[in-house]
């Protein structure tokens, strides 16, 4: 496993491109949406959140197409496959590598929100937790999509179509989180929710990648 | 598989063990039927591959070379017959393979891939041995290349170099090996694969040219299914 590590952190050092694309998208609407929106300052914060949390979600799946296009078609997964490597372990750890390069840079950058849309210190925190326990659970879902859509030429557009719908309930929770820091509810609840969720999907979807990757080499 | 305790001392025999009976220590293909997804090729395919033996598989494109190949490597799930060796089964069995697609990322450089390649399989190799590979295959110089600027012929070269490198395996599937190499690597190639034969190893591979190590045939052609209507 330390050799996959090492790989995957050299591929992302090596090319950047591919990585710093989605995180200078989500800057972008960031900073965009505020000055679209207009000096009302009141809308802003209301709207902070979602605008946040959109982007973020958008961006998630504006890098996953690629995640294993390249070990599928390079013949990688293959010499994975036999040199008897678990296949989920794997997945897990590429998925993670990909995240720190994806979902904990967001979260770093979420911060900006604060200035940006005007949100107060707490639902700032609030936000910028929502995104770390909420951004990996997104990432590995739209890793399952990837996997099963790997081996299809344009799975560009079938991707978001499988994993937007199983995404759709982290971004309810986790704006719900803010709007609940908004109205001086407790958060916590919420927020245990999302880490529950964020575990499982840890524990769980790295099995549902492999078993989806090896369907893609047996054909 | 089911009393692993018992395997286990055969798992580590060293190469140049001649000495076991080679009748216990057969790889053996059982009315094994050749399939890719839902396309079924070759059926009652049928081999024992001893130690010491070089075996081509033969056929026309499209017989099912590469995915016998790939259910050897376990790559593919076998669904009808038996493939066994020493009592395990292709998923458990270690073995070197190098496929048609190459394995090797094209934005890393030589030496990152081959270390990469050789980590997965828990491969410890000194940078020497490593550079001493490289040089073998008439690579030195290229160590710190990325891949995407070398030839179709070098790529083959740096899949070929782990041949060179201390493995672990005994069992070498080799997916036409021969692609895209020139006279004097072919013969490079066949003075290794002949020597990991005498050392007790043996091969598998395809090719549609004669390999001179190779000391079996196995012509799939006899066992292809024909389309019926």
């Amino acid at each position: 496993m330390p050799s996959v590590l090492r790989r995957e952190l050299l591929l992302k050092f090596q090319t950047p491109a591919g990585w710093l694309y989605p995180v200078v998208f989500f800057l972008m609407v960031l900073v965009l949406f505020p000055l679209a929106v207009g000096a009302s300052a009141k809308l802003l914060n209301q709207v902070g959140a979602a605008a946040v949390w959109i982007a973020a979600l958008l961006a998630v799946l504006l890098g996953m197409e690629s995640l294993f296009r390249a070990d599928v078609e390079d013949g990688t997964l293959e010499q994975v496959v036999v040199a008897r490597v678990s296949l989920p372990l794997w997945a897990l750890v590429k998925t993670a590598v990909h995240w720190l390069t994806g979902g904990l840079l967001l979260t770093l950058l979420s911060c900006l929100a604060m200035p940006l849309f005007g949100l107060s210190g707490q639902e700032t925190l609030v936000l910028a937790l929502s995104l770390l326990l909420g951004t990996p659970i997104l990432t590995l879902l739209a890793a399952l999509a990837a996997a099963l859509t790997v081996t299809l030429r344009g799975n560009g557009v079938l991707l978001p179509l499988i994993a937007l719908p199983l995404q759709l309930p982290v971004l309810v929770f986790a704006t719900g989180a803010v709007g609940l820091a908004r109205d001086q509810l407790p958060v916590l609840p919420v927020l245990l929710l999302l880490l529950g969720l964020c575990l499982l999907s840890i524990i769980v979807l790295p099995f549902a990648v492999a078993m989806a990757l090896r369907l893609a080499l047996s054909n | 598989m089911s009393d692993f305790s018992a395997t286990t001392d055969f798992t580590h025999v060293p190469f140049g063990s001649l000495a076991t009976p080679m009748s216990q220590d057969l790889l053996c293909v059982q009315q094994l039927l050749v399939s890719r997804g839902d396309l079924r090729l070759c059926e009652n395919v049928q081999a024992d591959i001893a130690a010491g033996q070089v075996w081509q598989l033969v056929g026309e494109n499209g017989t099912g070379k590469t995915s016998m190949l790939m259910m050897l490597a376990g790559i593919l799930p076998i669904m009808s017959g038996k493939l066994s060796w020493r009592d395990q089964s292709p998923s458990d069995w270690s073995a070197l393979y190098i496929g048609h697609a190459s394995g090797l990322n094209t934005s890393l450089t030589v030496v990152d891939n081959l270390r990469f390649l050789c980590g997965l399989n828990g491969q410890l190799v000194t940078a020497d041995q490593l550079y001493l590979a490289i040089e073998q295959v008439g690579l030195a110089g290229y160590e710190f290349v990325a891949v995407a600027r070398l030839s179709s012929g070098q790529k083959r070269r740096v899949q070929l170099a782990r041949l060179w490198l201390p493995t672990s395996a005994e069992l070498w599937l080799l997916d036409e090996p021969l692609t895209a190499l020139d006279v004097r690597m072919v013969c490079a190639l066949n003075s290794r694969l002949t020597q990991h034969a005498v050392q007790g190893g043996r091969v598998i591979l395809t090719s549609h040219q004669s390999v001179l190590a190779v000391t079996h045939h196995l012509d799939l052609q006899k066992f292809r299914l024909t389309w019926e209507a």
